[in-house]
């Protein structure tokens, strides 16, 4: 290329990236962002059949970028005066402590194993894998139109004497 | 021009870091008082996948995901397409296959267009994909996305029947340290080690390393064929995401290897070792504006040598192109610009087989825009739109694209579209200079020209979905491709000297041809614990001669694709982490003599722990062996037959 071209080139280039690089006035979140602060928002607006554990547990896989940025959210916050703690790729024998497993699209492969280990106890199951109120899941988180839905398999819910808030059910999609 | 690129790039990412860096902690706090009704009414930024819905592609669009990768069984990317309906994947030997959509398959089959992650591995050379270079840890792939049918308005020339996209996961998907290890009977060693870590909260890496050892496979005659092959590969992909708009993606691979393939000559089958280098580097960055408006900017290098036993072979690729999207009143609008610049040197081995040029540079320029428009309201989309290329061989093509999708509530979708599509010459249709010895006495000389124009096609779809339920779909398409301009080896007035007669053969554009077909695919989770899929596609193909032509070759293609194919998979989860997958795979018979087959693949996995993962299976069950391909005249090489082949494997993540 000639030294003229390849001035033209960068003189567009320049003009195109510092154009647009200019940051937009309006508070914008990503997806990621937006799947975390649901999940942050579940516990608060599910109940949970007593007794009540000293500390609310989360549980996330890693290999999403949603654990890292719940893990900034839950970050010194507190569940009806609870502590919340968040343990990351939990090991089999620990899921039944955690009051919410989010099992992202990235770990499918681990979905099914989940779910039988936490079978019939009050665990809330969330994930955005897009057959999984399917496949047993209670809350799908779902990417439609920009805009994240939760939807909800009310009878998966039920079965593990978990209950909605009224709140939590008019924001959400009621999964068939 | 790439430092200066990359620092404008650093620049202004630097620059608007540097202006978000106490913006991180309040946008948490700002994220974590939404209220519920907030959260769903607020639109995402940057979407992890910007791909459509299903439902909302206007074109016949597939996707394997990740978890459909793993419950293949397969090892390879060439095998796991082989369910995709209409898309023709055959082994020609145990490294090489043909693989095409619509037809006109080969070894090199030129009218399908691949991607790595937006790299096109599609080698303007022969018009066509080295399988066998193309590999990944299958674990890091996060799907492939096949389009049948024309792509060439997004994509650019030579998508014209079909484009492949195999896209990776960021880096972030990808964290820790995976360890993966097999044999089968096939390929006696295959591993693949992968560490995923963060340098900051903002920025991931990964690194992996892959190694696979393939044996020969055997001739119909029981005979051992020579096509093994060892390859290693290693590479890196660092994704930074400074703030909620923008990804910064640097990635790069590196592979060396040897491979052998057996070549007809005109006496006896000879073993031919190829050895292959090659790597690329690729930066992309991507920003969101407001109201979902992105702009995205791509460059890369890519570069290959491969030695063989009749020609050497090196080339250079960089590419550099930018896209921005936005939305305005009921449009939403694509537009962008590339230029690729390929420079290759060929190093001649037999002075029989010379070309034009034995180093050529080549230049392609191209401009684009695509629109959306729904002018009713969601339930009518017309998508329309053109690429403008220039390229040194045919000048400028025009590929423009309409098509309409009717989505009148949440169950159906109707969509129809036209397309044009070039293919335009390879290097080996420009320059070659190929003397063959034909009889004694009868040399046949075959040679490029300037002449040869682009293949041209037009291509008219018709695709219907049904969607009754969340368990349920089914995709089914029409479609009907008119072909002008196909390629022909014409021979010319012999010359008759002292040594004996000289045939010259032109390479030109005397056939025409139409393709057309039917492909279906459904999906039914039948129960929480076990999925079916299937798809079945009916393909037919014409090619006609201009009544001046003298091409003897020129209907082979019609014999190179099976009239029909199918496969039904299901996946099926058994208590105590089991898995068992079986897959089906028919494919009818080649006009070209190669029999119909059966494939039957099982799989058998297990997932004692989180971090471990067994998997043991069998691929072609039915059958000790069987032939896929006859690679037509043009390619000497002999084909191998497919083997049943068993396998372990073993795969630990930590």
């Amino acid at each position: 290329m000639t030294a003229f071209m390849r001035r033209i080139a960068l003189l567009i280039l320049s003009a195109i990236v510092c154009t647009f690089s200019t940051p937009s006035p309006a508070q914008q979140f990503n997806e990621t962002e937006l799947k975390a602060a649901y999940l942050y928002n579940f516990a608060y607006f599910i109940t949970w059949p007593e007794p009540a554990a000293p500390e609310f547990l989360f549980c996330s896989y890693a290999n999403t970028p949603v654990t890292a940025i719940l893990s900034r959210l839950i970050d010194g916050e507190k569940v009806h005066d609870r502590p919340i703690r968040l343990l990351i790729d939990p090991l089999p024998e620990q899921l039944h402590e955690c009051h919410i497993v989010f099992i992202p699209v990235q770990q499918e492969r681990v979905l099914a194993t989940t779910l039988d280990y936490i079978h019939a106890f009050p665990v809330l199951t969330v994930s955005d894998i897009p057959d999984f109120d399917q496949r047993g899941g209670m809350v799908r988180l779902t990417t439609e139109d920009r805009r994240i839905q939760p939807v909800i398999h009310l009878q998966n819910v039920s079965r593990a004497r978990l209950s909605v808030s009224s709140k939590l059910l008019r924001s959400s999609r009621i999964a068939e | 021009m790439i430092g200066d690129i990359r620092s404008i790039l650093l620049l202004c990412a630097a620059f608007s870091q540097t202006r978000q860096v106490h913006a991180g902690d309040e946008s948490l706090d700002r994220l974590k008082t939404l209220s519920l009704q907030e959260l769903t009414a607020t639109t995402v930024s940057l979407a992890a996948k910007s791909q459509q819905t299903l439902q909302e592609a206007a074109a016949a669009a597939y996707v394997i995901s990740n978890e459909e990768i793993r419950r293949s069984g397969m090892q390879s990317i060439p095998e796991i397409l082989r369910k995709v309906p209409g898309l023709e994947v055959a082994r020609v030997d145990a490294n090489q296959w043909a693989i095409t959509s619509r037809g006109f398959n080969g070894a090199f089959a030129n009218k399908l267009l691949v991607m790595v992650d937006g790299r096109t591995v599609y080698d303007p050379f022969n018009s066509g994909v080295y399988w066998n270079e193309q590999d990944y840890p299958l674990e890091d792939i996060d799907r492939i996305e096949v389009i049948r049918g024309p792509g060439a308005t997004m994509w650019g020339s030579n998508a014209v029947n079909g484009v492949i996209n195999i896209v990776t996961r960021t880096a972030q998907e990808s964290q820790g340290t995976l360890v993966s290890a097999g044999a089968s009977h096939e390929e006696p060693g295959f591993g693949t080690l992968r560490y995923g870590g963060q340098l900051n909260p903002d920025l991931h890496y990964r690194v992996y390393g892959k190694y696979n050892h393939r044996d020969d496979f055997h001739f119909s005659d029981g005979s051992k064929a020579s096509d093994n092959l060892d390859l290693g590969r290693a590479g890196f992909r660092s994704d930074w995401t400074p703030n909620a708009q923008e990804t910064l993606t640097l990635q790069g691979d590196y592979f060396n290897g040897t491979m052998q393939q057996t070549l007809t000559g005109a006496d006896a089958a000879m073993p031919d070792r190829m050895q292959k280098q090659g790597g690329n580097l690729l930066l992309r960055w991507q920003r969101t504006l407001a109201n979902g408006n992105r702009v995205q900017i791509r460059s890369y290098f890519d570069h290959a040598t491969r030695q063989q036993m009749r020609l050497d072979h090196r080339r250079d690729t960089f590419d550099f192109d930018v896209q921005h999207s936005f939305h305005w009143r009921s449009h939403a609008t694509t537009w962008g610009a590339g230029y690729r610049f390929n420079s290759d040197q060929l190093t001649q081995k037999l002075a029989l087989l010379t070309f034009d040029q034995a180093r050529r540079d080549l230049h392609l320029f191209n401009l684009f825009a695509q629109d959306e428009w729904r002018p009713f309201g969601d339930a009518w989309r017309l998508i329309y739109g053109g690429k403008l290329e220039h390229n040194d061989f045919t000048g400028f093509e025009l590929q423009p694209t309409a098509r309409l999708l009717w989505s009148p509530d949440q169950q159906h979708s109707v969509w129809a579209a036209v397309s044009r599509a070039v293919r335009v010459p390879s290097r080996v249709e420009h320059d070659l200079n190929l003397l063959y010895n034909f009889a004694p006495g009868v040399t046949t000389n075959i040679r490029g020209g300037d002449s040869f124009k682009s293949e041209t096609a037009l291509s008219y779809e018709l695709g219907y979905r049904f969607f009754p339920n969340r368990s349920f779909n089914l995709d089914t398409t029409l479609f009907y491709c008119d072909y002008a301009r196909l390629s022909t080896t014409e021979p010319q007035t012999p010359i008759i000297g002292v040594g004996g007669v000289l045939i010259p053969y032109q390479i030109a554009n005397m056939a025409q041809g139409e393709t057309y077909g039917w492909e279906t695919a459904l999906n039914w989770r039948a129960s929480e614990f076990w999925r079916l899929q299937g798809s079945y596609s009916l393909f037919g193909m014409a090619i006609h001669k201009d009544p001046q032509s003298l091409d003897s070759a020129a209907a082979i293609a019609e014999g190179n694709s099976p009239r029909q194919r199918f496969n039904l998979s299901a996946y099926i989860n058994l208590p105590n982490q089991l898995e068992f997958d079986s897959h089906w795979y028919y494919t009818d018979r080649l006009a070209n003599g190669v029999s119909a087959y059966h494939r039957l693949d099982l799989r058998l996995g297990w997932q004692p722990s989180l971090h471990l993962e067994l998997a043991a299976g069998v691929q072609n069950l039915l059958d000790n062996r069987h032939l896929e391909f006859i690679p037509p005249q043009d390619n000497p090489v002999l084909s191998s037959e497919m083997e049943r082949n068993y396998y372990l494997k073993a795969t630990l993540r930590f």
